[in-house]
Parts: C-alpha cells; structure tokens; sequence
C-alpha cells in the first residue's frame, strides 16, 4: 500500500518550495485547526502564514488551492503578510480565519 | 450549485476570451489592459478561502491583483516543476500595476491614469485613456509578464479550486 504523508510533511515540501522560489520570505508558520479532528480530516488543507516584506499589507487573504496529487495530496492554503502584520497577529490585533491557530515555525529552522 | 469560487474563476475564463480577443484588434491598449485587469481580478478572487460565505466588500474590492497573484504564480511554478527561480519581485511590481490600471486604485491620487476613465493630468490637461501609452502594457512581453500570463492562463484554463467549500 502507499505511503501518504502526514500534513506536516506536506508543510514542509510546500514551504521548501515556497522559499526556494520567493527568497523575500523570511518566515513560514504552519497553521492548523484548533481541533485535532478537523486538522486530521483530509479536506482540510495544510495552511502557511508566510511573512513577506515585499507583499503589501492589505490583511489576511487566505489564498486556496485543491490537492496536486500525488505530490500534494491535500489542498492547501497560503497566507502572505508583512512583518508589521505578523507583529500583529502575534498581539492578538489580526485575527486568523477562525477556527485556525499558529502552529510550528517551519522557517527559519527552529533545528 | 455553482460556488462563487467557481462562479468567479468562470468569469475570469470568460474575461481571458475577451483579452484575447482585444489583444488581436487594433484598438487602443486600454481595452485589452481593460480586460487583464478584470480576468485576474476574478481570478485571484476564485481562489480566496474566503469567498466561501464572502463580505460584500470582498465581492467588490479590488486591489487584490499584488496581494493574491504572485502566490498563484509561485504555485504554478511548484505545480510545473520550474528549477530556476524567475525574480518574483519583478512579478510583484507588474501586479501592482495591473492593479492600477481599475480607477479607483490612485494611490493616494498619484497614480490617478486608469484603462477605463479620463483623468485629470499632472500638466493640468485631461487625460483620455484611449490616448495614452501605458508601459505596462509594454511590460506584458518582458520575461516576467509572460510568466505572469503564463501562470494565470495556466490557472483559469484548468483551475486548481479548493472544491470543498
């Protein structure tokens, strides 16, 4: 039987990518649902808040593709803000769409 | 039931028929930059999560084109495999000119030109959009506007929705 990847694998091939293509990024969050469950279910995307200063700062777009299989088996959802943005969103001051949170930093490398 | 993803990413094909078709006339710019504008308006909408239950005023923004485009292109780029990075600030700087070209998108008055409504000039004369040269529109055939068009034909054409929602 194949192996599928976890969701946190996946983050990570997409944020490799991401950064290899777009070097202005200077950090990649994994976001994830507040529930377990829902992050699990298989229609739910692997999410990335990716701060950017070259993006502009017109707020949260989540901007959402279906899955690209067999490479990226699920969909998936990027996020693009600014560093000022960021600041916010860790203050409280920009909500995320709801039901999601921040997760593990996947760049710069927390290793 | 058509989602309003769908229903966005259709009227974006259809305003790429459009584009299309004015890019082939001779006819002043401004129609087929017209049209560009308003394809990948409606195409980066047709991928905002958000647009499932949208705000009107998402419905109705504009000023979307710099914000969302480049992350379709990026994802384009993975999709096909691309080895070598394209400089994507180029990218950026083009989308924030396309979104210029929708007349309410001045940027704070100093860029009041737009493809579709006369303005009132730096000299003081009255500006006509059937008149004037856009460069951007020369931009189009460098390399980054091709990677643009390519990126956002690629998109509209087999759209890659998030059909859940």
């Amino acid at each position: 039987m194949p192996h599928t990847p976890d969701k946190g694998q996946i983050a990570r091939i997409l944020a490799d990518a991401h950064r290899g293509f777009d070097p202005g990024i200077v950090r990649i969050i994994r976001l994830v649902a507040d529930s377990e469950q829902s992050e699990q279910d298989v229609n739910e995307p692997v999410k990335l808040l990716e701060v950017n200063p070259d993006t502009s700062p017109s707020g949260i777009f989540p901007i959402a593709f279906g899955p690209d299989p067999p490479r990226i088996p699920f969909p998936s959802v990027v996020i693009e803000v600014t560093e000022g943005e960021f600041e916010k969103i860790n203050a409280g001051g920009m909500p995320l769409p709801d039901g999601w949170r921040l997760g593990e930093t996947l760049y710069p490398s927390p290793f | 039931m058509t989602t309003w993803s769908q229903a966005f990413a259709a009227q974006a094909a259809s305003d790429l028929s459009a584009y299309e078709f004015l890019a082939k006339k001779n006819l002043p710019v401004c129609h087929r930059l017209h049209y560009l504008q308003m394809w990948l308006e409606k195409l980066c909408k047709a991928y905002l999560w958000s647009i499932a239950e949208p705000p009107d005023d998402l419905l109705q923004k504009h000023n979307v084109i710099a914000k969302v485009l480049p992350s379709i292109v990026v994802e384009h780029w993975r999709r096909v495999g691309l080895e070598k990075p394209p400089n994507l600030n180029l990218i950026r700087e083009l989308c924030r000119e396309i979104d210029l070209l929708q007349p309410q998108i001045r940027d704070g008055n100093r860029r009041p030109d737009n493809s579709e409504y006369p303005w009132l000039g730096d000299s003081g004369e009255i500006e006509v959009p059937a008149r004037w040269r856009f460069p951007v529109a020369d931009r189009l055939y460098t390399n980054p506007g091709k990677l643009l068009i390519r990126a956002a034909e690629r998109f509209t054409r087999s759209p890659a929705l998030f059909a859940d929602r």
